[in-house]
């Protein structure tokens, strides 16, 4: 894979996790959960920061950056407290493995990024009820 | 959401693995060629990288597992935090070992030899205990990515931001398992 396909292949991972992040921030119960409502928040602008930095660096790259699909299949019903967690945690872990496979295909400071994308995501697992994994997005070892 | 497509161990660790090989003299298997001679292919840089990596991670292993020597009675949160934290290290030791060049070292031996000398002394409080860990997880991953932005092959540095990413998330559960009093 070329740098400029794994900086598109992320951004296309990114785009797809702010979708489901949209959902999910949208039916959380926030007076009830404050504390979901803004771990929620805090990832769904996380996500567009990353998204809007992959973007410039696709175009600095010489590509032109993929857009978004009109929807996205949210992981689970998504529509119980355990259930809006338990989404969020499939995006990180998705996330996760999308940054991993862009730290093989980069090099540099976007590297670097990615692999600091890539704790970030690990991280925040945590946050959403995940437990600590020895290969964070790379399972397979 | 584009998924990347599964690789193997000793796919992800090629990289290294064949380096190792290489340091070795290894040629192919029906190869007229001579053995290729060692001496510039040892400096290999991922080589030394993946040594050093392997160095720190037993290092940290042998630290979480004094900690766990230090404090056997720990609530089930924190001895689960710690035993967590072993589950980890020891998989990236051996990960890491599967690919080190079969003429160096083990790292075992010496980490664990030299440990006995110069181990960090482990904290009598159990909170301070895994607090301490939880710094040396920290530096870990900051050690480990910088590994990474230095790996030539990408399926290396691949395998080590994972490895960083383990780490940081063993800080953040062993910070929190010091705030738990049960």
């Amino acid at each position: 894979m070329t740098p400029l396909q794994a900086l598109q292949q992320t951004l296309a991972g990114e785009h797809a996790a702010l979708y489901v992040y949209g959902v999910l921030g949208a039916r959380v119960p926030a007076s009830a959960h404050p504390s979901l409502a803004t771990r929620l928040v805090s990832a769904y602008t996380t996500h567009r920061a990353r998204r809007d930095h992959l973007s410039g660096l696709v175009r600095a790259a010489g590509g032109r950056p993929v857009a978004a699909e009109v929807s996205y299949r949210v992981p689970n019903a998504a529509r119980t407290v355990d259930e809006l967690d338990t989404a969020a945690l499939v995006i990180e872990r998705r996330c996760a493995s999308v940054y991993a496979a862009a730290v093989g295909s980069t090099s540099g400071a976007d590297r670097g990024w990615a692999v600091d994308a890539l704790t970030d995501c690990a991280v925040r697992q945590l946050s959403f009820g995940g437990s600590p994994s020895s290969f964070p997005g790379a399972g397979e070892l | 959401m584009p998924t990347p497509p599964p690789v193997s161990r000793r796919t992800a660790l090629g990289g290294a693995v064949v380096a190792a090989g290489l340091v070795a003299g290894c040629t192919a298997p029906g190869s007229d060629a001579p053995p290729r001679a060692a001496g510039p292919r040892r400096e290999d840089p991922d080589v030394a990288l993946l040594s050093a990596v392997l160095a720190s991670e037993q290092r940290l292993l042998d630290r979480v597992v004094a900690t766990l020597r230090r404090h056997p009675d720990l609530p089930a949160t924190q001895s689960a935090a710690l035993a967590g934290a072993r589950t980890t290290h020891r998989a990236h030791v051996a990960l890491l070992r599967a690919g080190a060049p079969s003429d160096s070292p083990s790292p075992s031996v010496s980490a664990s030899a030299s440990s006995t000398a110069t181990a960090t002394p482990v904290p009598g409080r159990a909170a301070a205990a895994l607090l301490a860990l939880a710094g040396a997880e920290d530096d870990q991953s900051g050690s480990v990515r910088h590994a990474a932005l230095a790996a030539r092959s990408g399926a290396f540095a691949r395998v080590l931001a994972s490895m960083a990413a383990a780490a940081a998330q063993q800080a953040v559960h062993l910070r929190a398992g010091s705030k738990d009093r049960r």
